[in-house]
């Protein structure tokens, strides 16, 4: 057992977690944040998606000993004040949403890019979602969604 | 003004953006059990013996040996729960095995001996029906066949001035959901069992539970929690008896869930095929007759192939008439997992085989891909290709000439750019389960005390968008906002069975019941209940309603790795009046990008039995990179007898998708040899080298 002190969604969270605990199950399991989805336990869906220190990974092939001292946001802490995230918004309005299986961890992927490139071209959005795989959509209307936000964002910058 | 024919937002959407959405895997409870299979590590083996070890406490297995009823109730009744005398895939389960941990059910899972004696395995459908080929039944390997006859396609065939024929290899498809397979099941406070499960059809399942176990219906309740997706991979037993089963003798609260490799391996798939087509053009392009031949691979039990199969047959000759057709098709069983449905259900498989012949006799006869679709293009009245005719609304016709006003085509036909591949094909998919399946939808509407209303059905949205459309058809023929409807869909309480989420039926079948039981209402009363039936089809068809679609591919092929890079694909959808244009918009490239997963990169290959694909690593779905820009279009035909004119269209957009990418390749790589998918890529690299050959 290992003692993990973090904070999760803006708040310190203190536990104790077995050795070999991943951070999907850490969330999932122990924390009760079901948001963030387990899609295949090997790194290759993408649906596990939480930043880490603000950077996007894949939870279910990281260790929750990982997050010892260290920042993680789920998709349970984008609102803000009760508030939807542009994104999460955006995803509503476009019809980026089918099933809503891959769409925590795509949401995060897509924060994560905009918080890094604010003008990306359709290609660099594609790139940036491509570890995020969605058997729903077809990701066109994801990729409206996104490119719809950084428009926005940049025109009240 | 009304909802109906609105963008209307999900009603779904805002908690799936703050994970507030419950999937089957987000259920936990006190004293849960996880349940974990037995499977089998043989294609094909008798079980000689299964021998359980001293169990500790919270520990348990179940077999074949506890079940009142050890088959899965289904077509033809072939598959058992658990196998107990004989497995006849590899990965079969044979028991499952219970504990308070995930690692400790596995570990008991692992403990469970269970001596095999090895048989011979049928590892490739070509071989199935030969003389010394090991039989999976004592009936032997042919599942089912069906055979039907129009006309006499082959005396007409002497006659054309063009005969084209060709064969194709269609590869095994996983549904590629991503939510795994999983259920969910407790003793509820009134002492019945409870079943959470991610599925296409609650009814069917709680059937399949009491079966099994020997209970009555009523002691058992079935619902769908938040579904991550289906595409025809949950219609039918996945997780769902094997967690009943460890609650019903422990009466404690399990879970059983997939991983990814479980359903990658085992999960349903669609069927492999061999198709052989041949098809004959008078000299102005009329397609005078046509002979198709499919073989499908079911896997080791029928499942709803049988049903597949009749399906592909029917859609075989596409949108077109033809007035002689032969069409024989063969069922057969392997050593490979069971294949059942999958979006589109057989028409996918066929389709590259007319839209291919399509493409090749235009440039035969000096037609455009375009011009001869409409010389032959089915129009309502039309008979069909096993008798019966087109009854009703089809706007086939109307979808070319809209295809034809597209940039797309302009660019295709008036200033193509160098080094790019167009392809075009067209495709038609039905809607409804078919004549002698019952298929019929329940509804009922309740006014709330604060004059809202909710309206309740077992069908199941499973990420397709049918608690909305159904929402905003309810909100239209009470005359209220969007927001005065709640859904509940998906539990055998409160309304009668209305079978399976499947076959492009809910918008349709469900609407209608809504239109009958909302005139209740208006009527005055409080509570109204309704019952609709799909219109059953005509003479020999088995279906009777279909949507149309137009796709266009724009490729390039780099032809030193043989990768194609999809571009752009735009499709002209129609589906009669749409409910609601951006779920549509999201069924279109759903299903278009799916279908390019089948074309370049998705297989599941078998060897001595197993599969050599295991999880979504080597199983390769596409991703926002791998598809193209997409774009959809629509033109309205309105059904009569539709809920505001609708027909069902959820499938159609995967059927011609493969014709269409494989005429763009072939435009580009005139040398290659395309009689198989996924595309080989070998096959499309330059052989200037002389590397190719040691790869094909």
């Amino acid at each position: 057992m290992r003692k993990i002190n973090c904070i999760v969604n803006s708040k310190p969270v203190s536990l104790e977690v077995e050795d070999g605990r991943t951070l999907v199950d850490m969330l999932r399991q122990d924390l009760g944040l079901t948001g963030t989805k387990k899609g295949c336990g090997t790194g290759d869906c993408g649906a596990c998606t939480v930043l880490l220190d603000g950077v996007s990974v894949n939870s279910c092939i990281c260790l929750a000993a990982l997050a010892d001292g260290h920042e993680i946001t789920t998709i349970e802490g984008l609102q803000k004040d009760g508030k939807l995230s542009d994104i999460q918004q955006a995803f509503i309005d476009h019809g980026a949403v089918q099933c809503g299986f891959c769409s925590p961890g795509m949401i995060m992927s897509a924060e994560y890019l905009l918080e890094n490139n604010p003008d990306p071209s359709d290609e660099e959005i594609r790139r940036a979602l491509s570890g995020n795989l969605c058997r729903c959509t077809g990701y066109q209307q994801i990729v409206d969604a996104v490119r719809d936000v950084a428009a926005s964002r940049r025109q009240a910058d | 003004m009304g909802v109906v024919g609105t963008g209307q937002a999900r009603s779904d959407a805002f908690d799936k953006v703050t994970g507030r959405a419950l999937y089957t895997d987000d259920y936990s409870m006190a004293g849960q059990l996880y349940a974990v299979l037995v499977r089998s590590p043989y294609p094909h083996a008798l079980i000689e013996s299964i021998t359980v070890p001293p169990l500790g406490p919270d520990c348990f297995v179940f077999t074949a040996a506890d079940l009142k009823n050890n088959y899965i109730p289904c077509i033809f009744n072939d598959q058992p729960v658990f196998a107990s005398d004989k497995v006849r895939h590899h990965g079969e389960p044979v028991a499952v095995a219970a504990a308070p941990t995930l690692e400790g059910a596995h570990a008991l899972a692992e403990s469970v001996q269970v001596v095999y004696r090895p048989l011979g395995i049928v590892d490739d459908m070509l071989h199935a029906l030969d003389d010394d080929a090991p039989k999976l039944f004592e009936k032997g390997n042919l599942c089912t066949e069906f055979h039907s006859l129009k006309g006499d396609p082959e005396a007409e065939f002497g006659a054309c001035a063009l005969v084209l024929e060709h064969s194709y290899d269609m590869p095994v498809q996983a549904h590629g959901f991503l939510e795994p397979e999983a259920a969910f099941s407790y003793i509820g406070d009134d002492g019945r069992l409870v079943l959470i499960s991610s599925t296409q059809n609650s009814f069917g399942d709680r059937f399949t539970v009491c079966n099994a176990l020997g209970l009555d219906l009523q002691s058992v309740v079935s619902t769908a929690a938040t579904v991550g997706g289906a595409f025809g991979g949950k219609d039918g037993n996945t997780t769902q008896i094997y967690a009943a089963i460890v609650t019903h003798f422990t009466r404690r609260p399990v879970r059983c869930v997939f991983t990814r490799q479980e359903n990658i391996r085992w999960g349903m798939k669609r069927h492999a095929a061999r198709v052989d087509a041949r098809a004959g053009f008078s000299s102005d392009g009329h397609l005078i007759a046509f002979s198709g031949h499919i073989r499908f691979d079911t896997g080791a039990y029928a499942m709803l192939g049988p049903s597949v199969l009749r399906l592909g047959m029917e859609h075989m000759c596409g949108p077109y008439f033809v007035p002689n057709v032969k069409l024989d098709g063969e069922l057969v069983y392997t050593n490979h997992a069971p294949a059942s449905a999958m979006r589109g259900f057989g028409a996918p498989q066929g389709a590259i085989a007319i839209e291919s012949f399509m493409n090749e006799a235009a440039g035969k006869l000096g037609l455009s891909v375009l011009e001869i679709r409409k010389i032959n293009a089915i129009r309502t009245g039309c008979a069909g290709p096993m008798g019966g005719e087109f009854e009703h609304s089809i706007g086939f016709a109307q979808a070319l000439s809209a295809f034809e006003k597209t940039a797309f085509w302009d660019e295709m036909k008036n200033r193509p750019l160098k080094g790019v591949g167009y392809g075009v094909a067209a495709g038609m998919m039905s809607s409804g389960l078919g004549k002698h399946v019952p298929d019929s939808c329940h509804v009922s509407i309740d006014r709330q005390s604060d004059g809202s209303f909710v309206v309740s059905t077992s069908l199941i949205d499973m990420g397709q968008g049918s608690a909305t459309a159904l929402a905003q058809i309810a909100a239209d023929c009470l005359g209220v906002g969007f927001g005065q409807i709640r859904m509940r869909m998906g539990c055998t309480e409160g309304t009668g069975d209305s079978g399976s989420t499947a076959a492009s039926r809910s918008t349709f079948v469900c609407g209608n019941a809504i239109a009958l039981a909302a005139k209740k209402i208006l009527g005055g009363e409080n509570h109204a209940e309704a019952r609709f039936d799909f219109p059953e089809a005509g003479g020999e068809a088995v279906h009777t309603m279909f949507a149309f679609i137009v796709q266009g591919v724009k490729l390039s092929v780099d032809r030193a790795d043989g990768s194609v890079r999809l571009l752009d694909m735009v499709s002209i959808t129609d589906t009669g009046r749409v409910i609601n244009p951006t779920l549509l918009d999201g069924q279109v490239f759903g299903g278009v990008v799916m279908s390019c997963g089948y074309t370049l990169s998705e297989s599941i290959r078998y060897r001595d039995g197993k599969s050599r694909e295991t999880d979504f690593g080597n199983y390769t779905i596409p991703t926002s990179l791998d598809a193209p820009a997409l774009e959809n279009h629509i033109v309205e035909v309105p059904e009569a007898c539709g809920p505001f004119g609708a027909r069902g269209m959820a499938e159609c957009p995967t059927v011609a998708v493969a014709p269409a990418i494989v005429t763009a390749v072939r435009s580009l790589c005139p040398d290659a040899d395309i009689s198989s998918l996924p595309i080989d890529r070998y096959q499309l690299m330059e052989k200037k080298h002389g590397v190719c050959s040691s790869h094909t």
